[in-house]
């Protein structure tokens, strides 16, 4: 059963190798179009920043540059920020990586396994030592770094009032401009931190003293430490852990393994 | 004396294929007012581990009946089904306990140099022994991990494996390999009737429906257990009518279908239409019409 393999590899590199049947060049073009589609959904926001023509000419141009070794379309695509950021006709939009990379993260973060709100378990920080203890982060909960203001270019793709012209579109426009400015000259990228709390992905900007923090919680050290960051001001722990719980980023309190 | 009574004839079943853009108007049908007796996912959408599609599906199946149709497992492949897809797919399978299970007559990936490329399509496997022995033991394989029988849909194919390779000729007609794959793998057949037409008049077949029916009418009528039936566009692609189920159900998928209920009986049928999507009260409409010629057969 040779032409499995055979058919495969002209399916992928059609037009350069002996077989030009018809055929193949239909087989070809289902996966192209099905692969542009499918990375649409994947990069909305990628899709979002470049015109319809350009983004099909992108992703047929990843699409034989990185054949589809995984089974789902869901799972194909990684690799796309690396791809972008190494193309050459792409240096003028050198934010469109870092929203490639986001998109993938948001992908991941929208697929995460579930988990249940355990409400109860805040009863252990009453009972049990603290660092015996650690939180149980959100579905989907992870700290990305970003030089360019992802989450603001990504508010702006999918906010609808922000695609009417108008006071508050201004004012977002003027912000956003001058964070893209900014982002020209820093150092240290920014830190996000996303999380998913029922169904849809959050995103939240985070400050230095915050990135420290919620990178404790994503790993998994104890609440005892995770605390410490307070000694200064302990009434403030109670308004944060409300927030956390508010918001769902905290899922509940485990003993420590 | 008992009086016998006669049965009543049984209610056709007619079902849709469920897609993203209708998950909200088909939670918010009336099925009072048009009944749609199952709705078909696509096995793949629902396999990420947690998040809305999960919940979503949770709402459908308080709702509707289902059929769970898979697209990537290529029971046709040369290479060992992936158990990483597979425990997805038993997952699935065992969480909705549908009423129906099924997936294709195709394979889909091979290995190229020291990787394994996934054409993400539903790609023509040879019609001879060794591709008979080794889908009936793929689907043996499936079969045994989520207990219970599946139905394969034969293919709208594009070209042959002996186009590509003259060593992999067909050496029986596909409904001889159809029965045979039943016969032997213990599962049974989701007859598509678009596809059937779709190869007729892609093959320039003389008399495409006659040509359909003859084949259907060699099939052991216990073996069908669904139908699907969809439509295609006219635009053509290297000379091919493509099944892209991007319109509307043809003329001569209903003019089939007609024959084949009335040659078969009443076997759980879908409309399918997976591209260029329209409106879903447009979809439901053509639930009504496989309905009434179900009823009229």
């Amino acid at each position: 059963m040779a032409y499995q393999t055979d058919l495969i590899e002209a399916i992928f590199k059609a037009g350069s190798g002996n077989h030009q049947q018809a055929g193949v060049q239909v087989y070809h073009n289902n996966f192209i179009e099905n692969g542009i589609r499918a990375l649409s959904i994947s990069f909305p926001t990628v899709a979002f920043f470049v015109e319809e023509t350009d983004f099909r000419a992108l992703a047929r141009e990843y699409l034989l540059a990185q054949p589809k070794t995984q089974f789902d379309w869901a799972d194909y695509g990684e690799s796309f920020a690396d791809f972008i950021m190494a193309h050459p006709n792409l240096v003028e939009l050198p934010f469109l990586s870092e929203l490639a990379e986001l998109d993938w993260l948001i992908a991941q973060v929208q697929r995460s396994e579930d988990k249940i709100f355990e409400g109860e378990s805040f009863v252990l920080l009453n009972e049990q030592a603290l660092d015996r203890l650690v939180f149980e982060p959100a579905p989907g909960f992870i700290i990305a770094k970003f030089f360019f203001p992802v989450s603001q270019l990504y508010q702006l793709a999918n906010d609808a009032e922000l695609a009417v012209e108008g006071l508050q579109r201004s004012a977002f426009m003027q912000t956003l401009n001058k964070s893209m400015s900014d982002a020209i000259n820093l150092d240290t990228p920014r830190s996000i931190l996303l999380w998913r709390p029922d169904y849809q992905a959050q995103i939240l900007s985070l400050d230095d003293s915050e990135t420290a923090l919620f990178t404790q919680l994503q790993n998994a050290e104890s609440i005892d430490h995770i605390f410490s960051h307070f000694a200064d001001t302990p009434e403030h722990i109670s308004t944060w852990l409300s927030e956390q719980i508010v918001q769902k980023r905290i899922y509940g309190v485990l003993l420590k393994n | 004396m008992h009086k016998h009574k006669t049965l009543p004839k049984p209610e056709p079943c007619i079902g849709l294929g469920l897609r993203h853009l209708h998950y909200d108007q088909a939670l918010n049908h009336q099925v009072e007012d048009a009944p749609i007796d199952f709705v078909e996912i696509h096995a793949e959408n629902f396999f990420a581990k947690g998040g809305i599609t999960r919940a979503l599906l949770d709402d459908v199946q308080n709702k509707y009946s289902l059929s769970v149709h898979g697209t990537s497992l290529g029971l046709g492949s040369q290479m060992a089904l992936p158990q990483d897809t597979l425990a997805q797919f038993v997952e699935l399978v065992n969480r909705t306990q549908p009423m129906l299970v099924s997936e294709h007559l195709c394979f889909n990936r091979a290995m190229v140099g020291n990787k394994i490329y996934h054409s993400g399509d539903l790609l023509p496997i040879a019609y001879n022994d060794a591709s008979l022995m080794q889908i009936v033991g793929n689907i043996q394989q499936l079969q045994d991990a989520i207990k219970r029988p599946i139905l394969i849909e034969n293919l709208s194919a594009y070209m042959l494996p002996s186009d590509i390779d003259e060593s992999s000729a067909d050496t029986m007609q596909e409904f001889e390999f159809l029965v045979s794959m039943c016969e032997q793998a213990g599962c049974g057949l989701l007859l598509d009737l678009n596809n059937l037409l779709v190869n007729a008049l892609n093959q320039k077949s003389p008399e495409v429906l006659d040509s359909a029916f003859a084949k259907i009418k060699t099939l052991p009528a216990h073996l069908v257990g669904e139908i699907h039936l969809a439509g295609f566009s006219e635009r053509q692609v290297a000379g091919f009518i493509i099944d892209d189920h991007g319109q509307a159900v043809s003329e001569q998928c209903w003019q089939l279908y007609a024959q084949v209920v009335k040659h078969l009986g009443h076997v759980p049928t879908l409309v399918e239409w997976d591209t260029n999507l329209p409106e879903w009260q447009v979809l439901v409409k053509q639930t009504q019409i496989a309905r009434s010629i179900a009823i009229g057969a």
